[in-house]
């Protein structure tokens, strides 16, 4: 019986297919349906999508997790694993892998590990129990949590033994009540997926635990400003970040979106004395963005890290001022890269969420995406399992972080903050010349050569007249 | 400050210094320990060992953190040392150290 009723569906499928395809040749290719499949390749499927998601919605559309686009080519990047020139790390030995964030700070922040949780606010992004979650895999790991540009949450507080806080925009964590709760803080002036443009959380997507935590009053969105209530100068920036480090002691830092303005964004922070320095690269995730801002503003990780390490470099400033590199960051490779290049620490956002998530993804699939399980506005949040989701993110941390120390032992290093550019190639001599990595084509002794007998294929845009003012108008 | 409460406080240091000195050895035979009970309990196919595993793994880490921090700490108590008596005081082994 099964096997007659088997016969029919082959029997009808074929004939459905021969009936299409036959058509798709025969049909007019204005009349074809076959026309979707180019215009989705000239288009993009996810442009195509887009445009009808803005047809229909008529405003910016709130595209989750951030840009498809990955422009940091980490790919081409690679570590240098060494036999005899130098010996490899006895496997015997444990790879250190703490970071101090803040090393200057009265109270500077240890963290066991180089992978912190990304800012991901209560509310804005995430439901309550997504982010206890997330704070008790911390705390297991010995790492810090991030509240995100929200208020003080009390069972975050609780459950985060390290948890850095974000002086955010909406005004919402800026009193000493809060900040002085904190472990660190971080002055949120933008992120790699929103810039630092305003966002707005309208009231019928805010709860009360919502409002209690963001000091809301029923029927009031929750908004974020383009900038910093107070700070509308350079000095107001400096004279915040002096008066926090004084009134809490502990490392005081600033998160902006990378951008082609980096160094002169740089040169404030470190004027205003900043303990650390957070860049979020263009890749960077968030719960809602428009994609615009998503994937075509800002500067990708990569070079974002490696211009800010080239930067304190020069300025003497690379042990005393930390650099924390994020956006993007899914793989343990791209993160010790990112370290390589400069980054003390790292945070993750969308690999936490996923890890976090992990097993659990049956509860929301097929019928709601997986996000469905941690997002505030989500309709599963309730089937998460919290201890069963912190368990799935201690597990990814520690497989993460044993995959680091793998490559820090082949390349015979004890710890992982010891792994430098020196330890990498890259695949690319354009690459190879804007990072100061050697290029993995020619042997490190004629790298000085390779460069000098191409020096036409290198000239910089100022050699052939594209200045400023160029791009101003 | 009289010399009682000077030598006080040079007491107090040195004991902190000692007592850190203490707690960053346990603290690296504990990581030790717990790194290999990461690799004992991974010779077993059995889901509930492996993420006891990983939680030792991650205890060894931490417990490598407490280390790194007491030395870190031993330091500056040296040096606080140092600047209230301008000398090298139990710093230059005028205290048994403990290893």
């Amino acid at each position: 019986m099964i096997k007659l009723i088997e016969n029919m569906i082959r029997s009808a499928i074929d004939k459905s297919v021969d009936k299409m395809i036959t058509t798709a040749i025969r049909d007019q290719y204005t009349e074809n349906l076959f026309e979707m499949i180019p215009t989705a390749g000239k288009i993009g499927m996810v442009n195509l999508m887009e445009i009808a998601m803005r047809g229909n919605h008529g405003t910016p559309i709130s595209r989750p997790l951030g840009s498809p686009i990955r422009l940091s080519p980490w790919e081409k990047i690679l570590f240098n694993p060494v036999h005899l020139f130098r010996f490899p790390t006895q496997e015997t030995m444990g790879i250190d892998t703490s970071v101090t964030i803040g090393p200057r700070a009265k109270k500077p922040m240890t963290i066991s590990i180089p992978i912190m949780i990304a800012a991901m606010s209560f509310g804005g992004a995430l439901s309550k129990s997504a982010k206890i979650a997330l704070a008790k895999a911390a705390t297991a790991v010995g790492t810090a949590t991030n509240t995100g540009e929200a208020g003080l949450m009390k069972e975050e507080r609780e459950e985060a033994q390290l948890l850095i806080g974000q002086y955010n925009r909406g005004g919402w964590m800026n009193t000493p009540d809060k900040y002085k709760q904190l472990d660190a803080i971080e002055i949120q002036l933008g992120q790699g997926a929103q810039g630092s443009c305003h966002q707005r959380t309208s009231s019928k997507n805010i709860g009360e635990d919502y409002r209690e935590v963001y000091g809301l009053q029923e029927g009031e969105a929750a908004i974020i400003h383009s900038r910093l209530p107070g700070v509308h100068t350079k000095d107001d920036f400096i004279q915040l970040v002096r008066r926090l480090r004084d009134e809490t002691g502990v490392p005081v830092g600033l998160k902006i979106a990378a951008t082609h303005h980096l160094e002169k964004e740089l040169q404030i922070a470190v004027e205003s004395g900043v303990d650390f320095i957070t860049l979020d690269g263009t890749e960077g995730g968030t719960h809602g963005g428009s994609p615009t801002l998503q994937d075509d503003v800002g500067l990708p990780t990569l070079f974002a890290i490696s211009r800010a390490n080239q930067f304190l470099t020069q300025k003497g400033l690379v042990q005393g001022t930390s650099l924390i590199a994020t956006g993007g960051l899914a793989t343990p490779g791209q993160m010790l890269k990112a370290m390589a290049l400069g980054a003390d620490s790292v945070y993750i956002g969308t690999a936490a969420i996923m890890a976090l998530v992990g097993e659990q993804v049956v509860r929301a699939v097929p019928f709601e995406p997986p996000t469905s399980l941690v997002v505030y506005t989500g309709k599963r949040t309730s089937q998460l399992d919290v201890d069963q989701a912190a368990m799935s993110l201690i597990r990814f941390l520690n497989a993460s972080l044993m995959e680091m120390e793998q490559v820090a032992e082949t390349l015979g290093r004890a710890t992982l903050s010891d792994i430098t550019k020196a330890d990498l190639c890259v695949m690319d001599p354009f690459l190879a010349k804007a990072t100061g990595i050697q290029l993995g084509y020619v042997a490190p002794e004629e790298q000085s050569q390779f460069f000098d007998e191409t020096k036409p294929f290198f000239l910089s845009p100022d050699h052939v007249g594209y200045d400023e003012s160029t791009i101003h108008h | 400050m009289d010399t009682s409460q000077s030598q006080d406080l040079q007491d107090t240091l040195s004991y902190l210094h000692n007592e850190i000195n203490r707690i960053e050895a346990i603290a690296e035979t504990l990581s030790t320990r717990a790194r290999d009970h990461y690799h004992q309990l991974t010779n077993y196919d059995d889901k509930g060992l492996t993420d006891m595993a990983v939680e030792e793994q991650h205890a060894a880490r931490q417990l490598a953190t407490i280390q790194k921090m007491c030395i870190t700490m031993a330091g500056k108590l040296g040096q606080l040392n140092e600047d209230g008596h301008g000398d090298k005081g139990w710093e230059s082994g005028q205290v048994d150290q403990t290893h």
